[in-house]
C-alpha cells in the first residue's frame, strides 16, 4: 500500500515537473520583452521550487505506516 | 515609439517600428483569476480554522497529512494561475507602422500568429457592450479586410476607440503612400515611353 502511495506521488511530481517545464519553455520561447521574461522566470522558478520542495518535505514527513491502517 | 524599442517578436522586419502592443484589459485577467483567488482564500482559511474544528487533526501524523494536501493544492493553484497568466500575456496584438500582428495563445499548446497589412483593411468596427466595459472603457475592435471573410478580432482591449483611430490613421497613411508609389511608377512609365 505504501509503495502504491509512493508511486502515485511520484507520478504527481512528474506531472508537476512536466507542467513547469512547459511553462518555462513558453516564457523563454515566445516572450517579446526581455525584462518581462526575466521577471516571470524568477517569480515562477522561485515560487514553484519553494512550493515543490515544501511538498516533498511534507510528503516524506508523513508516517503512512501509522495513518493507512487507521483509515 | 521608443517605449516599445525593447519589444521584439520573431517575425519583425528590418526598419519596422512597433507603435503599440495591446493586451486584453486587466479586468479580463481579474475575472479569470477570481476563482483562483477564492480557492487561495479557502486554502489559507482552512490552514488556520481546520486544526481547531477537526479533532483528528490534533494527531501529529494526520496534521502532517493535512499540511501535505494543502501544499499540493497550493502547487495546483499556482501552476494553473501561471497558465492563465501565460494565456493572457502571450495573447497580444502588435501594431507596427506597416501591419498588425495578431498573436493568439490558447492555453499552453495552441498558438496562432497572423498578420494584416494596412492596405487590405476595409472596415474597422468598435464594440463596447455592458455596464462594466462602458465604465472601464474596454471592448472589441473588429477589422474587416476587402472582399474576403478574413477578419481580425481584438477581444476585450482597453480604449477600443483610440485603437480604432490609430488603425484608421495608419491605414490612411498607407493608402497615401501606396497612391504616391503608384503615381511614381506611372510617371516613370510615361517618361520612359516619351523618349
Amino acid at each position: 500500500m505504501i509503495l502504491l502511495v509512493n508511486l502515485f506521488y511520484f507520478l504527481m511530481l512528474l506531472i508537476f515537473l512536466i507542467g513547469s517545464l512547459v511553462i518555462v519553455f513558453h516564457i523563454i520561447r515566445y516572450s517579446y520583452n526581455k525584462t518581462a521574461t526575466a521577471l516571470m522566470l524568477i517569480i515562477f522558478i522561485c515560487a514553484m521550487g519553494l512550493l515543490l520542495m515544501l511538498n516533498i518535505i511534507l510528503f516524506y514527513s508523513i508516517n503512512f505506516g501509522k495513518i493507512l491502517p487507521s483509515m | 515609439m521608443e517605449y516599445f524599442s525593447h519589444y521584439h517578436f520573431k517575425e519583425i522586419q528590418d526598419k519596422e517600428k512597433i507603435i503599440s502592443v495591446i493586451h486584453r484589459h486587466w479586468f479580463n485577467i481579474l475575472q479569470h483569476f477570481f476563482s483562483m483567488i477564492l480557492l487561495s482564500i479557502v486554502l489559507f482559511a482552512g490552514f488556520f480554522i481546520s486544526p481547531t474544528m477537526v479533532p483528528v487533526l490534533q494527531d501529529k501524523d494526520f496534521y502532517r497529512l493535512f499540511l501535505f494536501v494543502e501544499s499540493t493544492l497550493a502547487v495546483f493553484i499556482f501552476m494553473y494561475s501561471f497558465i492563465l497568466w501565460i494565456d493572457y500575456y502571450f495573447d497580444v496584438w502588435i501594431i507596427t507602422d506597416i501591419r498588425i500582428v495578431n498573436i493568439e495563445q490558447k492555453g499552453v499548446f495552441v498558438r496562432q500568429v497572423s498578420e494584416m497589412k494596412f492596405e487590405r483593411i476595409q472596415d474597422v468596427t468598435t464594440k463596447v457592450g455592458g455596464l462594466i466595459p462602458t465604465i472601464l472603457n474596454y471592448g472589441d475592435v473588429i477589422i474587416q479586410t476587402a472582399g474576403e471573410r478574413e477578419r481580425f478580432h481584438f477581444r476585450m482591449v482597453p480604449d477600443p476607440y483610440a485603437i480604432k483611430d490609430l488603425i484608421m490613421n495608419l491605414q490612411k497613411t498607407a493608402e497615401i503612400e501606396e497612391t504616391n508609389e503608384l503615381g511614381e511608377v506611372v510617371s516613370r512609365k510615361i517618361h520612359e515611353d516619351s523618349f
